[in-house]
Formats: structure tokens, C-alpha cells, sequence
């Protein structure tokens, strides 16, 4: 007999069954995301039935984070595995994949220990073990060629293409491990890839993309005004430019005759052009306004020969006066304490068949645009998704400089540095880094499998090269061979390390649970 | 059921309880059982959170958000629990945690644990009040064991080794265990900096959590100083900002709003114009205040009009808005600064001071947060929660809140008792023997109040893997015969028994408030012979 707690609808799975239920959760979205792995990983089409997404509902995707964001789960442990993934893409930008596939096939490991009737905390304790031994290993393992700028370059175009080299734009990594090496190098040590612009074009082949230097904005050059310009100096503002309302609270226009009305109209519109006066004085031949310019201003700024470009959205202008230099202007009454920006060229220029306007010779170059093309909107949305992993990684490898090896040559120097440290642990803890020990073997084992090869055959070659002494051995898995992985598969140890620990805290986290208790659903009204 | 009704003197049937089929009663010894019985249920759920090894629940919100916790306090309120009885327990653990903290799941099993002895004794047919008597008399005697086997731990500002040793205790059950030193440290430097010593008081108010996911345990800290989770509201604002004199200002910098209702009506060019110009000069007025009073940055907690916005970045006045109304008053005690209401009051004595206040950046995606240190007010302190995902940075701040409390207890007041259940065993031991010289009904119940504290070394030992009743039974046997009361359960395995030798306190305060609640709710439990539930109506 037992009482009736919880409201109707609640249910409550406890000691093995909520165990059991926990693990396979977890498996269940490391299984769903496996396959994506590595160079040799598959896509995945998913198609929202409410239509968001793409033009239809229609997303073809080969990350992690993407995936396991798009699809609703219910299982409590599957929600942390989603959430680890999601922290590493804002945290790293990618490894998403690897995270959640790290964490799943260790609790695979930990459920058999659970079977043995293991304690959790034991298993824990020596997860946690293993994790440091792993992380020691990693750390030990990791290089950094900061100092020598030919081979640190190199490293960064080679961590951009595994990077990449996992994703839609594969078949032309070299180019777009160039670009992208290109434009976080602009950013100068700064992470805010804001500056970094990515347009994106449909048409064209995805060969065609390519780096700008300047800035391109997504807008058109008001009607009769210059198209090119020599020497352009910039104002960015954020004001309107419609009708300069008064903003003191409650103030309303209030007249007795049309005569009235039409001189207040005349003071508004006299106030307008005091204001593009101001602006004109200032000595700007660009202005671009974060709001809409009406036809009035827009006539009297065509008519002073300055350039105005309307409705530029927020980040728009914020990079904009980034790459110029100059400040964002609200208010024009003190004219020397506006600062200007500059640029060499202000030009119209068309990708594919829309007009756009760039910024050439910008005093500050630390801002670039990549311009993407490609044939379909959704290898768009995904090559913008593969650059934007890579320079988040690259970004980051330019504040954290040192690199491990990839292929799974890292996981395979953890996995060894785990096992010779349980052999020094007595009791049951040793078992369960021997277990951890085998999850990080399934990683190579993963990307041998999911490039169609012998995964036994490759992983035991691997970690036999690795006991002679071989630390860079990796899986290349175009020839299906052991090689020296040195420079060839190069990672970000950040990125590494943060899969260790993420995967090993929420692999911990879940084993940790006895007992999970589901509050009824809300009632949704329809 | 029996249906409630009474006779007139004609036989008739009159009912008393009104619209009677739609409610649902229960009386006697049956309603008391049908308690106990559903706050047995309830102590089982958290009674394998307890201790160094226990467990975590998770808990799924009605929205479905996860929360994963080893907490008894968030446990029992995230349960969603409908029974009455159910719900009193959350209630116990929730006054635990407002008054003392730490010891949530401790007192849902003790409380527990005495319901089921209440059980076996009313199975006897002794009634609820003799029993709720004895076990008064037998909390009574064990508040005064407590206070006899509590010990002195001597602490100074310089000398907090003890502090860290019962922080460690408290944080030993929670996954930060992780990080365990550091964790610890983290809580008592954060009483320690903001604690009144003097009052012997410390105002939580001045400790904030922030959490970011990302990175990993290891990497939270202590920031002395305010974390403020915004930015600076203009981009080309700089990012740090050194000997920060700051204004903290609650009024945004907008155009004058008078609350009352008010219409302001333009009819004629001349006002338009007057209108405008004011406006302008309103504007400029505020920044040149704020420029004259001295100040270097603005702190807001509203927002900007963007022509104000551009005026300050103009006058290089860099300015964090939207500041939220805790963070504000916390940054007013840090840096000494008066919280200023209107533009007029500004005044060079008003401002705070702070060594440095920078901008700060995380990740990929652009997300920052403004860090103010070396405050003119070392008070205030801000402990900056990293994780690797969500639900643990969660945990690490309840975890942390609950060595904080522990701290902040022993400083009200430094006696401590040992854990590992050695408390309760050595005052199990003292009701039972102090049973025997009772004459009455009650000796029965004071025995069971002594096995109910059982309960608690048990659920102990089967939570670390251990056999109970051996444990419990050896425990119990070498307390007695060396006469050590500070002898407990051997959690960790380490083959030691003298809490005392493996460090592990709790502060008599935290326990005595366990026994003294539990012992009161199992009394009013007790005392319950009737319940009456409205149905829901079965539209």
C-alpha cells in the first residue's frame, strides 16, 4: 500500500528503473548523433512539420548542436546531454558532436559496471579519477607554435580543416580553411565574431564564395546620389530621420485652424532640415542611419552630395563603425566631439543579382565579410553553420594557442594514460577507469566505423602504435591506415579538454540519479 | 465511510457536514495511519540523498525543465506534492533550509523515521498523546545531550581551518565534491568577507551567485567585488575603466515623465520650438550633471534614450543600463556610493569608488558581463559559478548556499557536533537509557524516539554501500564501550570512526533545529484524527 502523493499525471521511476531509464536516454542521442562523426559522417535531413526552419521546414545538417537542438526529447538525461552540447557551441563553437558522444558511450561503459552492482559514487570516483590522469595526458600532449608564425598559421589552417573537413564544405576545405584563417587572424586576438560578416547568396557554385577585406552592408544607396566615392568620409548614426518627435512624455499637437497645422508642419519640417544641415556641416559625404530616412531628408542629403543609406540593422551599423572608425551618433549639436569614420572607396557592388554597398579601405581592418554562394538555400544555411564552427574554434584557438593531435590520436594518448593510471589505483575504482578508458577508445572506433572501415582492426593497430611510443599516431581515414597524425589533424586542445570535462561532469551527473520524479504536465488550453 | 449525520428527536436524519458526497473524510487511528503512512513515502524518497554518498534526484517541472538536485529542501518543493501531510513536509524542510540551511534531508528522514516508530506503538494501542508526550520528554532529553557532547571549534579570521572543515561536511553530499577544497574555501572566504563579526551576524544580501555555463567546476571563484550580468550600453564605450568613481543613478536618462496624468499641448510654432529646445537642454543638463559631479562611469537601472546614449559616449562617460534593483543597492555597498534618485542630487561625495570595473567576454557568442573589483567596500562578494552544463551550475549555487549557511552558523555560533551520524547515535543511546527511569506509558515511546534516531546512521551506511544494522550495531557497541561519543559512520571507507580524526562537523545549532522541528511536526501529526478533503468538482 501506498499513498497517493502526487497531483494525477505525476510519475515517479526510482533506483534502477530511473538508473536504466537515465542511461538509455543517454544512448539514445549519442546513437542519434554517431553517425555524424568525423570526415566521413553523415548528414542529417530534419524537416519540422510547423514549417520553421528553412524555406519549408527543410534542414540539412551535419552538426551536433544543430541536431540535437531541433528535435524535442523528454527524457531528463537526453535534456542535459542536449544542454552539454549546446554550452560547448557557445563555449568552443564545435565538438558538439564529440561531447555528446564522449558522454554516452561512457555511461554505456558505466551501465555495465551499474550490472556488476557497482556503487554509483564508486563508479564516479573513479570516472573522476580517469578524467584527471586524461586531462594530465592531454595537457602534457598539447603543442603550441605561437612563437614561429609560418607553422602557427599552418596549425590554424590545419585546425580550420578538420574542423570543416567534418562539415558540408569538405570537398573545398583548403580554400575556406584559407578564408577563415584570414578573418579570424583580422580579429587580432578578439573573440567577437560579430566582426566577421557572412553573407550569404543562393547561385553560383560554393567555390565561387570568397573574402572581402572591406565591409559590405546589405542595402541600397538612396535614389540620385553618387554610386562610387573616393575618400568617403562616414558618419554612422542611430536617430530618426522620418520625423524628429518630441519626446518630453504626453506632449500632443493641438490646433485650432488648418492655418496653425500648416506652420507647426513647416516648423517640423524646417526642424528635419536644421538637422541634415547639422549632419551636412559635420563634412561627411556617407551617412548611414540605423533608422529609416524618409524621402524628405533623403532628397535634401542627394541634394548636399552625401550618400545615404537608410534602415542598416543594428549589427550592421555596430560593424560599421567598427571597420570606419568612427563612433555612433545620436546627436549632432557638438560637432568636434563627433568622431568620423573614413574609408577609401564607398562603391555599389552585385553579388549574384542584388545590389549591395562596400566599404573598401577601411581605417580599421579588423572586420571582413565572407560571401557565400551556393546552389541551394540549405547547403547555405549549412556551409554558413560549418564557417561559423571553424571560426569559432579558430578564435578561440587564438586565445588558448595550443593544439593537440586529431584522428583520434588524442583520444587514443588518454585512453592509454587512464589505463597505466588504474593499474596504480586498488580497488573497485581501477574497473571503472578501465571502463572510461574504453568509452574514449570508442571515439576512434566511431570515426573507423562510420568511414565504412574495420574499426577492430584500425583501433587495436592505433593503440598497439601508441604502447611502442608513437604519440602522434592517428586514424587517417581516407587511406584507412595508422599514420603520423603530426600536422596533418590538428585540434584545438581547448576544444578537447572542454569535451573531456563537459562529457565527464554530465556522464557524472547522471549517474548520480536515483530517483527521478515527473510533475504532471501543465494542462494546455486549446 | 461512515456518513455524518445525527437524529432530531423524530428520527429524521439531519446532515451536518454539508454537500457530504462530495467530500472525502477519514477519522480515528485510520486517518492517522493513512499519515504516517504517506510521510513514510515521502522520507523515502530523500533518504537516499543523505550523506557523502547519496544520491541525486531528478525532478521534471510541469513545463518540463530538469533540475537535478541532492538538496532536500529543493527536492521536496520541486516534487509538486498534493498530499496535506506530504506538503507539511515540505514545509519542514523548507523552514530548515530559511532557518538553519543545511540538514534539509536529514530532518524529512528523522521526521520520518519517528512517524513509523508512531505506527508500531499506536499498532500496540497506545494513544497518539501519550506517545506524542514521551516523545516530547525524549527530544527534550536529547537537545541537552546534544548540547553535553557539542565541542568548542576556536576560529578567528586567521584561523578558519575549522570553518573549512565543517564547509567541506556540508559539501560533501553535493557533486561539487569535485572540486571539494576549493568549493569550501570559496564559502567560508565569502562569509568571512562580508560577515559583521562583532554582531556575529552576515547578511546574505551582500553574497551574490552569478552562474555561466561553460568551462568546468574548477573554474569558479570569489570575485571581490559586484558581477553584473550587462553590458555597457554603448559599443564604443571602452571596456575597462580604471579608479571608476561611479554614479548609480534610478532615473533613466530620458526626457522628464511627471507621474501624475498629465497633456501637454502644442499650438503654436513658438512652443514647438520652446518644446524642442527644452528637450535638448534636458538632455544635455543630465550628462553635464553627471560630468560635473566628477563621475567616470554611470550606472543606471533604467534605460537610455539614444540621443542620451550618444551624449555619454560623446562626453566619454561610459554607462551600464538596465542595472537590475538587487545589483544596484549591492553595488552601492560595495563602492561606497549613494544610490541617487534625480539628476539634481548628484553631488562628488555620492559616488562610488571601485579600482577597476571591466567589461568581460565568454565564449563564442558575444555574451559579457561587467566585473567591478577593488571596491572602496570589500563587503560585498560575488561568487562566479562555472559548469559544464546548466542543471550543474544550478546545483553548485544551492550547494554553495548551503556551506555558506553552515559557515555563517558556527560564526553565530562556534559549537559543533560530530556528523557521520555520531550525534544521533550517542543521543539514541542516552534517551534509551534515560527510558528505563520513566515509570509511565511514555518509557515506550521515549525507546522509539531513540530508534527512530537510528534511522538515521542507518540510511547512512546503506547509502555508502555498507550493511545498516552491523554498522549501526558495531558503531553503537564502541560508543558505549570507550565511552567516545564522537565515534560515527565510516562513510568514505577510510577505516576511521573518530569523526573527530576524519574532520567531519556539523553545527549544534543545525542539529538541534532538525530534532526540535521534526519531534513538532510528528507531534502535530499526531494529533490529527480527522480530515476532511473537498473534492474537485468532477466537471
Amino acid at each position: 500500500m501506498s499513498a497517493q502523493l502526487f497531483n494525477e499525471g505525476a510519475t515517479q521511476e526510482r533506483a534502477e528503473n530511473a538508473r536504466l531509464s537515465n542511461i538509455i536516454g543517454a544512448i539514445a542521442v549519442g546513437d542519434l548523433v554517431k553517425s555524424t562523426l568525423g570526415p566521413k559522417g553523415m548528414d542529417k535531413i530534419l524537416q519540422s512539420t510547423s514549417g520553421r526552419g528553412g524555406d519549408d521546414g527543410l534542414v540539412v545538417t551535419n552538426d551536433g548542436a544543430t541536431i540535437l537542438k531541433s528535435i524535442p526529447l523528454d527524457n531528463a538525461a537526453a535534456k542535459v546531454l542536449v544542454n552539454i552540447s549546446k554550452v560547448q557551441d557557445d563555449e568552443v563553437g564545435d565538438g558538439t558532436t564529440s561531447v555528446c558522444v564522449l558522454a554516452a558511450e561512457i555511461l554505456r561503459q558505466a551501465e555495465q559496471l551499474l550490472d556488476q552492482r557497482i556503487h554509483p559514487q564508486t563508479i564516479i570516483d573513479g570516472f573522476r579519477l580517469a578524467t584527471a590522469s586524461a586531462r594530465a595526458a592531454l595537457e602534457q600532449a598539447a603543442v603550441s607554435h605561437v612563437d614561429d608564425e609560418k607553422q602557427w598559421r599552418e596549425d590554424l589552417l590545419s585546425i580550420a580543416r578538420t574542423t570543416l573537413s567534418s562539415k558540408v564544405l569538405a570537398a573545398d576545405k583548403h580554400q575556406f580553411a584559407e578564408m577563415c584563417v584570414d578573418a579570424v587572424l583580422r580579429l587580432k586576438g578578439s573573440t567577437n565574431l560579430d566582426r566577421i560578416q557572412i553573407i550569404k547568396k543562393a547561385g553560383g557554385k560554393v567555390s565561387d564564395s570568397y573574402l572581402s577585406d572591406g565591409f559590405i552592408l546589405n542595402k541600397k544607396i538612396g535614389v540620385n546620389q553618387p554610386r562610387v566615392l573616393k575618400g568617403a568620409r562616414v558618419l554612422v548614426a542611430n536617430t530618426p530621420m522620418d520625423t524628429d518627435k518630441v519626446k518630453v512624455f504626453g506632449a500632443k499637437v493641438k490646433v485650432s485652424d488648418p492655418a496653425q497645422l500648416a506652420e507647426i508642419e513647416r516648423a517640423e519640417r524646417e526642424k528635419m532640415r536644421a538637422k541634415v544641415q547639422k549632419i551636412a556641416a559635420l563634412g561627411i559625404n556617407v551617412f548611414v542611419n540605423r533608422q529609416l530616412i524618409y524621402n524628405w531628408p533623403e532628397q535634401l542629403f542627394a541634394d548636399a552630395g552625401i550618400m545615404a543609406i537608410e534602415h542598416a540593422d543594428f549589427d550592421g551599423i555596430e560593424r560599421l563603425a567598427l571597420v570606419t572608425g568612427g563612433e555612433i551618433a545620436s546627436s549632432f549639436d557638438a560637432p568636434d566631439l563627433i568622431k568620423l569614420g573614413a574609408c577609401d572607396t564607398v562603391e555599389e557592388v552585385i553579388i549574384g543579382e542584388d545590389r549591395m554597398v562596400k566599404f573598401g579601405g577601411v581605417a580599421a581592418g579588423q572586420a571582413c565579410t565572407v560571401v557565400l554562394r551556393s546552389g541551394t538555400n540549405q547547403m547555405l544555411d549549412e556551409a554558413e553553420r560549418s564557417i561559423h564552427d571553424a571560426l569559432a574554434v579558430l578564435s578561440q584557438v587564438v586565445g588558448e594557442p595550443r593544439i593537440v593531435y586529431g584522428g583520434g590520436c588524442s583520444e587514443m594518448l588518454m585512453s592509454n594514460a587512464v589505463d597505466e593510471a588504474a593499474k596504480t589505483v586498488p580497488g573497485k575504482r581501477s574497473i571503472a577507469m578501465e571502463a572510461f578508458a574504453r568509452a574514449l577508445r570508442q571515439m576512434p572506433t566511431i570515426l573507423a566505423d562510420n568511414a565504412g572501415l574495420d574499426s577492430a582492426d584500425l583501433v587495436a593497430k592505433l593503440r598497439a602504435a601508441h604502447y611502442e611510443g608513437r604519440q602522434t599516431a592517428g586514424l587517417d581515414l581516407f587511406a584507412g591506415d595508422v599514420v603520423d597524425v603530426a600536422g596533418r589533424v590538428t585540434e584545438s586542445f581547448k576544444l578537447k579538454r572542454q569535451v573531456l570535462l563537459s562529457a565527464s561532469e554530465a556522464a557524472e551527473m547522471i549517474l548520480r540519479v536515483d530517483d527521478i520524479i515527473r510533475c504532471a504536465p501543465r494542462q494546455r488550453r486549446n | 465511510m461512515s456518513a455524518v449525520y445525527t437524529t432530531d428527536e423524530y428520527g429524521r436524519p439531519f446532515i451536518i457536514v454539508r454537500e457530504q458526497d462530495k467530500k472525502a473524510r477519514t477519522t480515528g487511528i485510520e486517518a492517522t495511519k493513512a499519515h504516517i503512512m504517506a510521510a513514510k513515502t515521502v522520507a523515502n524518497i530523500v533518504r537516499t540523498s543523505l550523506g557523502p554518498r547519496g544520491l541525486d534526484k531528478i525532478l521534471i517541472s510541469p513545463d518540463g525543465d530538469i533540475t537535478i538536485s541532492n538538496d532536500g529542501a529543493t527536492i521536496m518543493s520541486q516534487m509538486a506534492i498534493e498530499n496535506q501531510i506530504g506538503r507539511l513536509l515540505v514545509e519542514l524542510s523548507k523552514s530548515q533550509d530559511d532557518e538553519i540551511g543545511d540538514g534539509t534531508t536529514g530532518i524529512v528522514v528523522l521526521a520520518g523515521a519517528l512517524l513509523e516508530e508512531a505506527e508500531e506503538l499506536l499498532d500496540r494501542g497506545i494513544h497518539p498523546i501519550r506517545i506524542s508526550d514521551g516523545f516530547e520528554q525524549a527530544c527534550k532529553l536529547a537537545v541537552a545531550h546534544l548540547d553535553k557532547v557539542s565541542d568548542v571549534i576556536p576560529w578567528s579570521k586567521d584561523n578558519t581551518s575549522d570553518l573549512f572543515k565543517c564547509a567541506k561536511t556540508s559539501l560533501g553530499s553535493k557533486i561539487v565534491n569535485k572540486c571539494h577544497d576549493q568549493f569550501a574555501q570559496i564559502a567560508v572566504d565569502a562569509i568571512l568577507a562580508v560577515a559583521d563579526l562583532e554582531r556575529k551576524d552576515v547578511d546574505f544580501e551582500l553574497i551574490k551567485m552569478e552562474g555561466k555555463v561553460g568551462g568546468e567546476l574548477a573554474d569558479t571563484e570569489l570575485v571581490r567585488g559586484v558581477i553584473i550580468d550587462k553590458d555597457f550600453s554603448h559599443p564604443q564605450m571602452p571596456k575597462e575603466v580604471k579608479d571608476a568613481k561611479i554614479a548609480i543613478l534610478t532615473c533613466p536618462f530620458e526626457p522628464p515623465k511627471p507621474k501624475t496624468k498629465h497633456k501637454l499641448d502644442i499650438t503654436s510654432v513658438k512652443e514647438f520650438e520652446e518644446l524642442q529646445k527644452f528637450e535638448r537642454d534636458a538632455f544635455e543638463g543630465m550628462v553635464r550633471r553627471v560630468k560635473e559631479c566628477g563621475a567616470n562611469i554611470v550606472a543606471c537601472q533604467w534605460g537610455f534614450d539614444d540621443e542620451a546614449n550618444s551624449l555619454l559616449l560623446q562626453h566619454k562617460l561610459p554607462a551600464i543600463r538596465w542595472v537590475g534593483g538587487p545589483e544596484v543597492e549591492l553595488l552601492a555597498i560595495a563602492t561606497n556610493g549613494r544610490i541617487v534618485p534625480r539628476f539634481e542630487d548628484l553631488s562628488s561625495e555620492k559616488l562610488g569608488y571601485a579600482g577597476t570595473i571591466r567589461e568581460v567576454t565568454y565564449g563564442t557568442t558575444n555574451e559579457s558581463m561587467i566585473v567591478v573589483e577593488d571596491c572602496a567596500n570589500s563587503k560585498a562578494v560575488t561568487v562566479f559559478v562555472r559548469g559544464g552544463n546548466k542543471m550543474i551550475v544550478d546545483e553548485a549555487k544551492r550547494s554553495l548556499h548551503d556551506a555558506m549557511c553552515v559557515v555563517r552558523n558556527l560564526i553565530v555560533d562556534n559549537r559543533v557536533v560530530y556528523g557521520g551520524a555520531a550525534a544521533e547515535i550517542s543521543c539514541s543511546i542516552a534517551v534509551d537509557k534515560a527510558a528505563d527511569q520513566v515509570s509511565s506509558i511514555e518509557q515506550y515511546a521515549m525507546r522509539s524516539f531513540a530508534r527512530a534516531l537510528d534511522a538515521i546512521p542507518m540510511a547512512l551506511a546503506e547509502n555508502s554501500g555498507l550493511p545498516p544494522i552491523e554498522t549501526l550495531s558495531f558503531v553503537k557497541s564502541q560508543q558505549i564501550k570507550q565511552g567516545i561519543t564522537s565515534l560515527g559512520v565510516d562513510c568514505m571507507d577510510t577505516g576511521i570512526h573518530d569523526m573527530k580524526e576524519q574532520f567531519v562537523f556539523d553545527p549544534l545549532i543545525s542539529k538541534r533545529q532538525q530534532f526540535l522541528l521534526a519531534t513538532q511536526l510528528v507531534k502535530m501529526i499526531l494529533k490529527i484524527d480527522d480530515v476532511i478533503v473537498h473534492r474537485a468538482d468532477e466537471e
